[in-house]
């Protein structure tokens, strides 16, 4: 057990006993002058435990699908736990039965929900080989996946899967469910929304068109909260992680044959239009910083990478399947 | 403000009555309780005579609790105000009232901190955002954080092991008293205790990945 834990244990101990009659005060306040520290972590167990009772009714209703009806396990009880576990908080520890099968996968996520209907088989894999693909997934899931993208479920469940490429997501609100989508180095936790991901070797971009998602990530020191209109993008190689403004009506233009960009940066873009062209889309070091804003048809998509060069003012160097982007000594366009 | 310089006339006031600690609270909250009351209280509360009793060491208490000798200042001259309005209440036991009224009073000083921030939050991601217009719908927005805490919670007591969860989801879902648990799943007091306080733990490391 960590000092951590320790502390939280007992400050646990503290407010269970702070509601009694016989609660030693005095010991109380000595424990909190012994260190800052215990007071916030006094603090954080008396909001969770407001908080809980606030929501009581709406923790109820969400509990019920995920609890077995109460077993005689009862006898267990003095010794079926004896210790919290010591390991960092990690969504898959939460996950009883099915964390071990996700403890094998390096983008450890949440999946919450054992199905409470029998699971209706699906495919293994979508893939979008042909063209786009519309799908609705045994979930009640609806995925638009663009040209190239791939789908891959979870074994363990439809409510987890992996992209790669570019897809529209839009999950009716289920409060008995939550859909995890790892792309990348992210997970895109979601309950009830529409959303685009992009995930490509080189990137992953997510864009929220409606409710909100929250993106769980080991390069993230706290999930990152995105709501409607929000996005947020990263590129491989590099520590930051930038939020975008996206406009809502725009998430998931590729359905209509159009990517439409706002802000991104160009070494975004690149990564994905190589998605959508079958090349590497390379951009020139410093090319790759500059923002692009404008929408691309995907009617002719060997045009797309020179349209981008035309709007930025880049030249375009193709050799064989690697297409590079480089200034072309004109400065930025914009 | 002088809020301790007041009679004890001056501060009876029905609405401090001892039903609820709960009730809105804001600064200046010293004004709002001169209104006069001119039914003179003949004796003195006994939270009243508790508190000037344990005054000393319910400071001690509330600075170590909150960090911040001025806000635990702050803090006993509400309590005072309370008491003062309780008039002639009696509980079993005065001074641990008085703690647990003291702790009360610093949890809904941190809820409305968390609000405050929750509020800031949300004021300033509208303000920056370039789609005011999409972003800015509160109520469906206010229903999936609802929800999504809602799942967190559920999933992080769904998954505590097996007796911890029996015990933390009768106690804290179902709403028996802790002698009732102790009664249906057959084991003692303290070891609900234990089960409550495990519970607590892991949902609050469940939390900590959300927060």
């Amino acid at each position: 057990m960590s000092v951590n834990d320790r502390m939280l244990l007992a400050a646990a101990d503290w407010h269970v006993r702070s509601q009694q009659d016989d609660m030693d005060w005095d010991a109380f306040t000595a424990w909190l002058e012994a260190d800052p520290a215990h007071g916030a972590a006094f603090d954080a167990v008396a909001l969770d435990d407001a908080e809980l009772t606030e929501r009581r009714a709406s923790i109820a209703d969400a509990l019920r699908p995920l609890v077995v009806a109460d077993n005689d396990d009862a006898g267990d009880a003095a010794n079926d736990d004896d210790r919290v576990p010591a390991a960092p908080a990690r969504w898959w520890r939460w996950a009883g039965a099915a964390g071990a099968a996700m403890a094998a996968s390096i983008a450890a996520a949440l999946v919450l929900v054992p199905e409470t209907s029998p699971p209706v088989p699906a495919p293994q894999q979508f893939l979008a080989s042909g063209g786009p693909k519309q799908l609705t997934l045994g979930n009640g899931v609806q995925v638009a996946l663009s040209q190239g993208a791939s789908l891959q479920m979870a074994s363990d469940g439809s409510n987890e899967m992996t992209l790669k490429g570019v897809a529209f997501f839009n999950v009716p609100h289920r409060p008995d469910r939550t859909i995890t989508i790892h792309a990348g180095g992210f997970d895109v936790v979601d309950l009830g929304t529409s959303f685009e991901i992009a995930s490509t070797p080189q990137s992953v971009r997510v864009a929220v068109r409606d409710g909100a998602v929250a993106v769980h990530s080991p390069r993230l020191t706290v999930p990152l909260r995105l709501a409607a209109g929000q996005g947020m993008a990263a590129i491989s190689g590099s520590n930051t992680i930038e939020q975008l403004r996206v406009t809502p009506a725009n998430v998931g233009s590729f359905r209509r044959g159009q990517l439409v960009y706002d802000d991104v940066p160009l070494s975004v873009v690149a990564a994905e239009l190589g998605q959508y062209t079958n090349a590497k889309v390379i951009v020139e070091n410093d090319v790759g910083q500059r923002r692009f804003s404008g929408s691309l048809s995907l009617g002719d998509r060997s045009a797309l990478v020179n349209d981008v060069a035309a709007l930025m003012d880049l030249q375009v160097h193709r050799d064989g399947n690697v297409v590079r982007l480089a200034d072309s000594g004109g400065g930025d366009p914009r | 403000m002088d809020c301790a310089g007041l009679d004890a006339a001056q501060v009876r006031n029905p609405h401090l009555a001892m039903k609820g600690f709960s009730s809105g609270r804001r600064p200046g909250y010293c004004r709002q309780v001169q209104s006069r009351d001119d039914t003179e209280s003949a004796s003195t509360g006994e939270l009243e005579t508790a508190l000037t009793l344990h005054r000393a060491e319910l400071l001690r208490f509330l600075t170590a609790r909150t960090g911040q000798a001025v806000l635990a200042e702050d803090i006993l001259q509400e309590l005072w105000f309370r008491c003062r309005g309780s008039g002639a209440a009696t509980v079993a036991s005065p001074r641990a009232y008085l703690y647990r009224m003291a702790q009360n009073l610093v949890l809904d000083r941190l809820k409305e901190e968390r609000r405050r921030m929750a509020r800031d939050h949300a004021w300033s991601s509208n303000r920056t955002d370039g789609h005011g217009a999409e972003v800015d719908r509160l109520d469906p927005e206010a229903q999936l954080i609802e929800d999504e805490r809602a799942a967190i919670f559920a999933a992080a007591i769904a998954n505590l092991p097996p007796a911890t969860g029996m015990a933390f989801r009768l106690h804290k879902i179902d709403g028996l008293g802790q002698a009732e648990v102790a009664e249906r799943m057959g084991i003692s007091r303290s070891g609900v205790e234990k089960h409550i306080a495990r519970g607590r733990v892991h949902l609050r490391r469940a939390l900590a990945g959300e927060d």
